[in-house]
């Protein structure tokens, strides 16, 4: 997971995996960076192995960011997290469309 | 940091037992016809509780007995069963059998898994039999539908991502099972600041529709390999019934979060073993003492610099109160602790009796020490049984004389002041006192022409083996019980009165202090000696004049309101003085007992104080215990009961009482045996027979010892040094009444009472002249306990290493008793020292004797 300072917005990079290792990994440094002062961006085109530990790191970050009154919003999502986001019933909150579930999952 | 294991099953044996209270009071209150539906949760959560507790204590075939029980209970909320008799009859048996079970575990024995499985067996039979009807009615009507799905919610535990644990796996098993909807909800989420987040916690929780035909027990077997089965609540989403569909959704429970387990809830409440805070609570208690030594220290003081003192005692006082307040509150449980089986008890006696009774109780939460309670149950039971057993009447014979077939039983407790007040009334037959009457006359214990206040007769009911009931059933009618209940309230530092009308009822009144631990007194003077009385027995206090005495041939009465009663001198009790001539000017204090208020005749009455009661290592007739007061010396706490019983007795009688009762068998029935006439025939070295030993043998022949060795007029002994605490110059002891010559009497050791035996007089040996003496501060175990022991020796001579196979045998021309006392002797350097056997000095000569 990455961070680019945009001009206007905080791009956030999901990698492939955004899974229980890479969400302890990067949680110190992602946190550090995310002052929540401009809008936030998702790029989540690639994320083909997620788990519940990074949905849930999803949602924190979003509820901070409503918290805080900053809006965000994805460019792009990979099949792979709308379908867990869907299976986990996250889907709504983290405003990704709802899919027909398959039985992949992590 | 070791778990101890005891501790927790204790704690694991007192929630079940207060679960199965719980499940219990719910049983026996539930409409069978139509059953609360909160009624059936309570019996669920405490159901499911034991289940997760038997759990961790690894009692699996009882946490899967729980689990079948759940499930039933499940099928009864969710209206697949409707409950009958047989189903509450069931639960009640699973309750009884738990608690046979738990009584086993808390004596060491292993879990009963042959009850466990008779158990199992009878609800796999109910599962059944229900199964088939349900099967026959479906076939039968065809119009109801299976279930068609559950809603769940599931509230995780907060580790489950650091086990490794992920939902995931799960709900795509579920997914493929049934039509699947998950919604996560994020709020402790949401509230998270930055800082706090931590990634492998789980803060989310889902609720989840599960549309098809899928079974409960399948969801769960699915869930529970990520979820904690009590974190996982399932309702059944209705079927529905064309015919009745408002009657099942009437039945239809909503199902209620079960409670975590202990182990992860938040400590709102603590658990602390009363071991702990009776220490604490001790440590008030000395306070007390030290508060009082102080007062009694302050008065020497010139009053002019003592104001100032006194000012900063009454501060230490008010303190010192409040912190006993506290810690009291902290011993006290509701008294429903004790009573919570009673209505059970009640329905079952009831049904077996065919009685009618309507049990009432009235306040259940009024409070009480919990060392109390324990002992309180049994009593009041017997009481509970007695009521409906003896008092109330069949229905028939109730309709017969005009009352309401249903008998009224009420049981009620209140605090009032430092005492609490418990009535066990009933509306029943009453008791007849002429009945009481005649058979107190048949049985030897009243003169025929004596007349008695109903309030003494019925204290004829409180003797051993007195009964007024013809005839003799399962629960009561052998005169057994009434004198232990007495015995029991008494023992708690209450007391109990009959208050009782023909054909209308009777109440049974019990009086109890708060906690034994520190009670309020009266203190009063006999000679030179404090007595102590509770305030809670004291109905009055007052000098005698002339004008509140009777004088009627010969024999003086207080008059006590409009009653003329006896006048019972302490004086005759303790000091075997003949009753004073003139008693005016003298105190008396009206004490209440169970065959109404005597009056306790002594020359002052002192103060008013707070008082640790301590154990005495004998028990002293009419006392019920010691304590240290503020100048030191020990003041004796009466047992009023007893002291009147011992008081209405005549003078003659009273000396006659006081030899009977402490006197040793073994110096009056055999006459005095002196210890010295015991003497080896032999140097016991050149004795000793050279034999064949094992290396076992060698080993504990060689063991050795240090023994404290003292002189007894002219002859040596020796003591073990590791029953020896220390060794002090004789004090002069407080008398104690009714003792054996050998017990000098108590002193205090720093705040311990404990009692002196004079070693000389115990074994036959004439007196010491010069009363002075040595004491050696023994400790000497009875009953299990050790107990601090005072023996009183001429002089200490040195301490010896004796091995044990220096150690002579007794010669067998010793007296049979003595010898108990023995352990052998030894020769050495020309000494001979006997050893003495110090262990059974406080054992009772008959025990020896069975032993022999």
């Amino acid at each position: 997971m990455n961070i680019e300072q945009k001009k206007d917005y905080l791009l956030l990079l999901c990698e492939n995996q955004l899974d229980t290792n890479s969400v302890v990994e990067f949680k110190k440094t992602l946190l550090e960076k995310l002052d929540f002062a401009k809008p936030i961006h998702f790029e989540a085109s690639t994320v083909t192995k997620i788990d519940t530990v990074g949905i849930q790191f999803l949602l924190f970050i979003c509820s901070q960011a409503e918290k805080k009154k900053i809006t965000w919003h994805w460019e792009n999502v990979s099949p792979t997290l709308t379908n867990i986001a869907t299976l986990l019933g996250a889907h709504r909150l983290l405003k990704l469309p709802e899919t027909k579930l398959s039985s992949e999952s992590s | 940091m070791p778990v101890d294991y005891n501790q927790l099953l204790d704690t694991y044996i007192e929630e079940t037992l207060e679960n199965l209270a719980d499940i219990d009071d719910a049983l026996l209150s539930m409409d069978i016809d139509a059953p609360d539906p909160e009624q059936i949760n309570k019996i669920f959560r405490s159901v499911h509780t034991i289940k997760g507790n038997s759990a961790i204590f690894k009692f699996q075939s009882m946490s899967t007995l729980m689990h079948g029980i759940e499930t039933f209970l499940d099928k009864i909320r969710s209206s697949m069963l409707s409950l009958k008799k047989t189903h509450v009859d069931y639960l009640l048996k699973v309750s009884d059998s738990t608690r046979k079970i738990l009584d086993d575990l808390k004596k060491k024995k292993p879990l009963d898994e042959t009850l466990v499985s008779q158990l199992s067996d009878a609800l796999q039979d109910i599962l059944k039999r229900e199964s088939s009807i349900r099967e026959v009615s479906q076939k039968e009507t065809n119009k109801s539908t299976p279930a068609q799905g559950f809603k769940i919610t599931i509230h995780p535990q907060k580790d489950i991502f650091k086990r490794n644990l992920d939902p995931l796996g799960a709900f795509a098993m579920l997914h493929e099972e049934a039509s699947f909807k998950a919604t996560v909800m994020i709020d402790p989420l949401s509230e998270l600041d930055m800082k706090d987040y931590d990634p492998l916690a789980c803060y989310l929780s889902w609720e989840i529709e599960l549309q098809g035909e899928i079974s409960k027990e399948h969801i769960l077997e699915i869930l529970t390999w990520v979820f904690e089965e009590h974190d996982i609540v399932l309702s059944p989403i209705p079927t529905i019934d064309i015919k009745t569909p408002i009657e099942i959704q009437k039945k239809s429970v909503p199902a209620v979060p079960s409670p975590p387990l202990p182990t992860t809830a938040s400590p709102t409440t603590l658990r602390i073993s009363t071991d702990k805070i009776d220490s604490v609570m001790n440590a008030v208690g000395e306070l007390f003492i030290i508060e009082s030594m102080f007062k009694q220290t302050i008065k020497k003081f010139d009053p002019k610099t003592s104001s100032q003192l006194d000012e900063t005692l009454d501060l230490l006082e008010k303190n010192t109160r409040y912190l006993q307040d506290s810690i009291m509150r902290i011993r006290m449980v509701p008294i429903s602790f004790a009573i919570n089986r009673f209505p059970r008890m009640v329905f079952e006696i009831a049904s077996k009796t065919e009685k009618l009774v309507d049990f009432v109780i009235q306040g259940e939460q009024t409070e009480i020490d919990k060392t109390m309670i324990e002992k309180l149950t049994d009593p009041l039971l017997h009481l509970i049984r007695n009521a409906i057993d003896h008092g109330i009447e069949a229905p028939k014979v109730r309709e017969k004389e005009g009352k309401n077939k249903t008998g009224s039983l009420q049981f009620i407790s209140k605090q009032e002041g430092d005492n609490i007040l418990i009535e066990i009334k009933d509306d029943g037959a009453g008791i007849d006192p002429e009945k009481i009457r005649s058979i107190a006359i048949s049985k030897g214990l009243l003169a025929e022409d004596i007349k008695l206040s109903e309030t003494k007769l019925y204290g004829f009911i409180f003797k051993p083996g007195f009964s007024t009931s013809e005839k003799v059933t399962e629960y009561s009618g052998r005169g057994v019980g009434l004198d232990v209940v007495e015995k029991n309230i008494r023992a708690l530092g209450g007391a109990i009165q009959i208050e009782s009308k023909i054909g209308v009822g009777t109440t049974f009144r019990i009086k109890l202090p708060l906690t034994l631990a520190i009670m309020d007194c009266q203190l009063l003077r006999v000679k030179k000696q404090t007595y102590i009385i509770p305030l809670l027995s004291i109905l009055e206090m007052a000098q005698i004049t002339a004008k509140n005495t009777i004088d009627e041939n010969g024999k003086k009465y207080y008059k006590y309101h409009d009653q003329k009663i006896n006048l019972i001198y302490l004086s005759s009790i303790f000091n075997r003085e003949a009753p004073p001539m003139d008693i005016i000017n003298l105190f008396v204090v009206v004490v209440q007992t169970t065959g109404g208020a005597s009056a306790l005749v002594c020359d002052e009455l002192l103060v008013q104080q707070p008082i640790v009661i301590k154990n005495l290592a004998w028990k002293v007739p009419g006392t019920v215990g010691g304590t240290i007061m503020g100048d030191g010396s020990i003041g004796l706490i009466l047992d009023v009961q007893e002291i009147v019983e011992i008081g209405s007795k005549t003078y003659d009688e009273q000396q006659f009482q006081s030899e009977g009762i402490f006197s040793r068998r073994l110096f009056q029935n055999e006459g005095s045996y002196p210890i010295e006439s015991i003497q080896p025939i032999q140097p016991i070295q050149n004795k000793r027979e050279a034999t064949e030993t094992t290396e076992k043998d060698e080993t504990e022949a060689t063991t050795e010892n240090e023994y404290l060795c003292f002189s007894l007029s002219r002859s040596e002994y020796a003591i073990n040094m590791i029953w020896v605490q220390e060794v002090i110059f004789s004090k002069n002891p407080t008398i104690l009444p009714f003792s054996p010559p050998y017990l000098l009497g108590i002193i205090n050791l720093r705040g311990n009472i404990i009692p002196l035996v004079d070693l000389r007089i115990f074994f036959g040996i004439e007196p010491c002249p010069t009363k002075k003496g040595i004491t050696i501060i023994a400790n000497i175990e009875k009953e299990g306990i050790i107990r601090v022991v005072g023996l009183v020796v001429d002089a200490i001579i040195d301490t010896q290493i004796i091995k044990k196979l220096d150690i002579g045998p007794i010669p067998k021309s010793g007296h049979l008793i003595l010898r108990h006392y023995i352990q052998g002797l030894v020769y050495i350097n020309q000494r001979i020292i006997t050893l003495l056997q110090i262990q059974n000095i406080l054992k009772d000569p008959s025990e020896l004797t069975e032993a022999t």
